[in-house]
């Protein structure tokens, strides 16, 4: 059976009909929430962050233009949502981080029978999100689109509202940030 | 290392680099310690963030969504109403605009004198119903009469105006308003009772069978006066400038 479009089913939720938005809910929500956990890792906030995003789209469905994708439309709005976010929980920053920590524990470690390269993968991991996290709100929000979700950069132009050229810069100044962020940590798990 | 080299490198690692670019950068790389050391690191740093795309299981549901919209009375934004309004607008002003033609079309004696003049009662009053219908040289004439007749119209006195783009003295400007002035009067009705008339429309308006006068501007060589001519009907004299 053929999937019904995003477009006819966000017609058909400006007409009123609910089923069709709850259509959409349950199509995008995983994609929304894997971003969303990237940006502010914590379960709880990403899921408060994932609800808001789809109130938000479901009061705005009329700003929506066909022409775009509904994801990269709703990327947009949790993009924004998370730098909200991001702006009222400096405080918890410490916590964050230590629930990042804790957040490896349900990931696989290492797929090799190597424990030596399990450990040091393991290392290079969690060096990396904690160096993922202290990046600034527009880096990691680039390096989580183009690096982990794989988007492409016609999306992460319109998600971010610049230039495709303007999309390939930032990338490639995250990618470098976050590789000069990673190498101090790497050493001081050496020490 | 210098920037260029490294966001090359990092490019290479990410796949976003062509073939033939990727070829060539290799090559360089081969040689260079340094540069090969910061490429392993970026490739590292692309397959642990590729892993870290797996997450944890959410608890998202569409009842949660649904107590967070319907529940609490949210809807979503209406599409602007007068999206189908246009056609009826439209409609409106474009018969309007064709009423408006119309009724400037035919209606000349509204275009010159202006809505409130009395040419308007005119109009309303039907007093004329063919003169819109027939052809106006053939009744210019007749037209010119009759509305005379109805008319009263205010004396038009001469305006004597500098030109924009000449410079003139007030002197002489003075001159020639004078001599404008002189000859506005020296075009003057006299009826039988030796009353001078202004230049007026009404003035045409003599009880029948009054005669009227006509004062020249020359003067009688004998007495000093000034000429005049006796006439029965004023309706082939020209009056004015």
């Amino acid at each position: 059976m053929e999937l019904e479009s995003d477009a006819n089913l966000v017609r058909r939720a400006r007409d009123g009909e609910f089923g069709a938005f709850e259509q959409l809910f349950e199509r995008h929500r995983t994609l929304v929430y894997r971003f969303a956990y990237q940006m502010v890792p914590r379960r709880d906030d990403a899921e408060d962050i994932v609800q808001e995003a789809f109130v938000r789209a479901y009061q705005n469905l009329d700003r929506y233009r066909t022409e775009a994708k509904f994801t990269t439309w709703l990327l947009r709005i949790v993009t924004n949502l998370c730098t909200d976010q991001a702006r009222m929980s400096q405080r918890r920053t410490a916590l964050e981080q230590q629930e990042a920590q804790g957040a490896l524990d349900w990931m696989t470690i290492g797929t090799t029978d190597d424990p030596v390269q399990n450990l040091e993968e393991d290392r290079r991991k969690v060096a990396l999100r904690k160096a993922l996290q202290a990046l600034p709100n527009h880096h990691r929000t680039v390096i989580i689109l183009r690096d982990i979700e794989e988007r492409e950069y016609t999306d992460i132009a319109q998600i971010l509202g610049c230039t495709i050229g303007g999309a390939k810069l930032r990338v490639l100044r995250a990618r470098r940030a976050l590789k000069d962020r990673i190498a101090p940590l790497l050493g001081e798990d050496e020490k | 290392m210098n920037k260029k080299l490294e966001e090359q490198l990092a490019k290479m690692a990410f796949g976003d680099m062509s073939p033939e670019e990727t070829a060539r950068l290799e090559q360089i790389v081969a040689g260079d310690r340094e540069a090969t050391r910061v490429l392993n690191e970026y490739r590292d740093m692309r397959t642990d963030l590729l892993a870290m795309s797996q997450v944890p299981e959410h608890q998202l549901s569409t009842d949660r969504l649904r107590h967070a919209i319907l529940n609490q009375g949210l809807k979503p934004a209406s599409r602007p109403q007068f999206g189908w309004l246009w056609i009826p607008t439209m409609a409106a002003t474009l018969a309007f605009g064709i009423m408006f033609l119309r009724n400037a079309r035919h209606s000349p004696l509204e275009q010159i004198a202006g809505a409130g003049s009395p040419v308007a009662s005119l109009e309303s009053t039907g007093g004329m119903p063919e003169l819109d219908r027939a052809p106006r040289l053939q009744n210019a004439f007749a037209f010119a009469d009759a509305s005379a007749q109805i008319l009263s119209v205010a004396p038009i006195e001469p305006t004597v105006v500098a030109h924009p783009r000449r410079r003139m003295s007030a002197d002489r400007l003075a001159a020639l308003r004078d001599a404008v002035n002189q000859e506005f009067e020296n075009n003057l009705i006299v009826n039988a009772s030796g009353g001078v008339v202004a230049n007026q429309p009404e003035s045409r308006s003599q009880p029948s069978g009054a005669p009227i006068v006509l004062i020249d501007t020359t003067k009688d060589s004998a007495t000093g006066a000034q000429k005049a001519t006796e006439v029965d009907s004023g309706s082939n004299v020209v009056v004015g400038g």
